[in-house]
């Protein structure tokens, strides 16, 4: 009798309603569908989290955003489970930024003008005035940071990933992500508060 | 009280969520620690606070085309059981937008496009998308594209268009292949296409048939990758997608097509972002600015908006006569019927109960349903006022 090769699919059902984990597999696979799946349920988060690394919206996010889960299909066989999908993809988008990283003196260049702060109506007019001084403060603090400092204040401080997840998915040791996400935060109480460093 | 501490560098190296329990009893003795560990708080939260650009859904789901392309470009384990060749374009004969003429049935310009059509273009294709629901168009250039639509709601198209012909498909997936700006072929894996050239009269394919342009050399349909998944396009875009420039890397062709958008185009989609914001004395101008390159292969469509635009303006003497002259220079345009009810309406308004009848009476003898029943209903209008 001759057998038959019968391809081996790991995942079964619908994208859409796969868990994350099983996603990637399936990226592993090669499977465009997952990918397109991953995507609808990541892209926006991956999209604000390269705008917030990059301070700026100059055409370069849309680019980073697709190479990002392009790398991550081609890299999708080798993740292992250390961190969450969120997390790998966003250690990926800021890896795949740091090739974009002449924008950064791009971006000084232009200054931090370029977001709109807006008081929350709600708010007492002086307590409105200081908190968008302190925005227009936060907004210049990160402008200035490099790359690597603000990817760890991002990654850290405004998407709250554990150290240890971070530093795994961005293939650094733990101790130069403290280093980093240090300088960052002095960095940014420096220029906020005149602190002296 | 302290002022400083020893233990406060690590707290500023320390991401919050890591600070261990021995830590945060030291923080509720430690006044300097506490209050460092507060500027913190306050920092991320105002850095978290920070806005950050809204993404519009035309333009991710040009990103997600353009990713879900150059993932299909990307070489795959040779096992990989649904790696097919793809010819195939399905088209079904669109029947057209029905945005009928009246007061109640004239078109009716959405306040926020749709998009039902998703791209999947061939490495090298260029294209761009140009109107949006109800009337949308994938204009392409050179290249390959596998389009797949959604079911179109009544009265709605999805039309690709070349420099010499257009496909108008109806809730389908289909294949198209350009070349310098001219329509080289089209093949259907089920469903029907309607295939309209300058050069020919209307072909329609049924499942599985191609059709080939008689001007060029037979071609080896391009391997294409289809996604075992149908992707759905985002319900509500914003704005017309532009084309990624990432996932096009462009050939070089002797004569290269344009790869932007022509100004007749981009006056085309201001045309109809203006009806979307019921701006229609905006919209008539931008599409009157599309009837102004005769070269354009958009003439057709923006006469005919240029005069739905004009009525629902309330410029209905003025949208008289664009009918009129888009029913006469047009005469074989999916639309004519359409116009016709929509004149009907027009000259009812006016009293002129002859003109009316001789609209109405064209358009209720047309093939196109919501054209005829809208005439139906004038003629019933004009017998039940008749003296």
């Amino acid at each position: 009798m001759i057998g038959k090769l019968v391809p081996f699919r790991q995942t079964t059902g619908q994208p859409e309603s796969l868990s994350d984990d099983a996603l990637v597999a399936a990226c592993g696979a090669q499977d465009s569908a997952a990918l397109g799946a991953l995507f609808d349920r990541y892209a926006d988060d991956v999209h604000a989290f390269v705008y917030r690394i990059r301070g700026i919206d100059d055409g370069f996010v849309d680019d980073i955003v697709q190479e990002t889960f392009l790398h991550a299909f081609e890299s999708a066989s080798r993740f292992r489970g250390g961190s969450s999908v969120r997390t790998w993809l966003l250690a990926i988008a800021a890896n795949t930024a740091k090739t974009h990283i002449r924008g950064e003196i791009r971006r000084r260049e232009r200054g931090v003008a370029y977001v709109e702060l807006h008081p929350k109506d709600s708010q007492r007019p002086d307590q409105a005035a200081q908190d968008h001084e302190l925005l227009q403060k936060v907004q210049a603090a990160l402008d200035a940071l490099p790359h690597d400092q603000r990817v760890a204040f991002t990654l850290c401080d405004i998407e709250e990933v554990r150290g240890i997840d971070a530093a795994k998915s961005l293939g650094i040791r733990q101790g130069t992500l403290y280093k980093r996400l240090h300088d960052a935060r002095r960095a940014i109480r420096t220029f906020i508060l005149g602190e002296r460093p | 009280m302290k002022t400083s501490c020893r233990q406060t560098s690590t707290l500023l190296r320390t991401p919050l969520g890591d600070l261990t329990p021995a830590f945060r009893a030291h923080m509720q003795d430690c006044d300097v620690c506490q209050s460092t560990y507060t500027e913190l708080l306050s920092i991320s939260k105002s850095a978290s606070d920070l806005p950050t650009p809204k993404w519009s859904p035309a333009r991710k789901q040009s990103v997600r085309d353009a990713l879900l392309a150059s993932a299909h470009a990307t070489p795959s384990p040779p096992s990989r059981p649904w790696r097919v060749w793809v010819a195939a374009a399905v088209v079904l004969l669109g029947l057209g937008a029905m945005f009928l003429t009246t007061r109640h049935e004239e078109p009716v310009a959405t306040a926020q496009a749709v998009m039902r059509g998703t791209v999947h273009p061939s490495p090298g294709a260029r294209y761009t998308r140009i109107g949006s629901s109800p009337d949308e168009i994938v204009r392409l250039y050179q290249g390959h594209i596998t389009v797949e639509v959604q079911k179109l709601q009544r009265g709605e198209r999805f039309r690709v268009i070349t420099g010499d012909g257009e496909v108008e498909v109806r809730g389908t997936a289909f294949e198209v292949t350009a070349n310098e700006d001219r329509m080289t072929a089209v093949r259907v894996l089920h469903g029907r296409v309607e295939v309209r050239t300058a050069a020919q009269d209307v072909v329609v394919l049924g499942a599985s048939q191609r059709w080939e342009s008689p001007n060029e050399p037979p071609t080896k349909t391009p391997v294409q990758v289809v996604p075992t998944v149908v992707e759905q396009p985002p319900a509500v875009i914003e704005e017309p997608a532009r084309v990624h420039p990432k996932t096009n890397p462009r050939p070089k062709p002797n004569n290269p097509a344009p790869t932007t958008p022509s100004e007749a185009e981009l006056r085309y989609q201001e045309g109809w972002a203006a009806m979307r914001e019921s701006e229609f004395s905006r919209a008539a101008s931008a599409f009157e600015a599309v009837i102004a390159d005769p070269t354009s292969a958009l003439v057709q469509d923006a006469s005919y908006w240029r005069a739905v635009a004009l009525g629902r303006a309330g410029r209905k003497s003025e949208a008289s006569k664009a009918l009129g002259s888009f029913i006469q220079t047009f005469p074989d345009s999916p639309k004519v019927a359409e116009a016709q009810a929509m004149l009907g309406w027009i000259h009812l308004e006016n009293h002129d109960s002859a003109a009316a009848r001789k609209a109405f009476e064209a358009a209720a003898s047309s093939n196109v349903d919501a054209a005829k029943k809208s005439a139906t209903r004038g003629l019933e209008n004009l017998n039940a006022t008749a003296p």
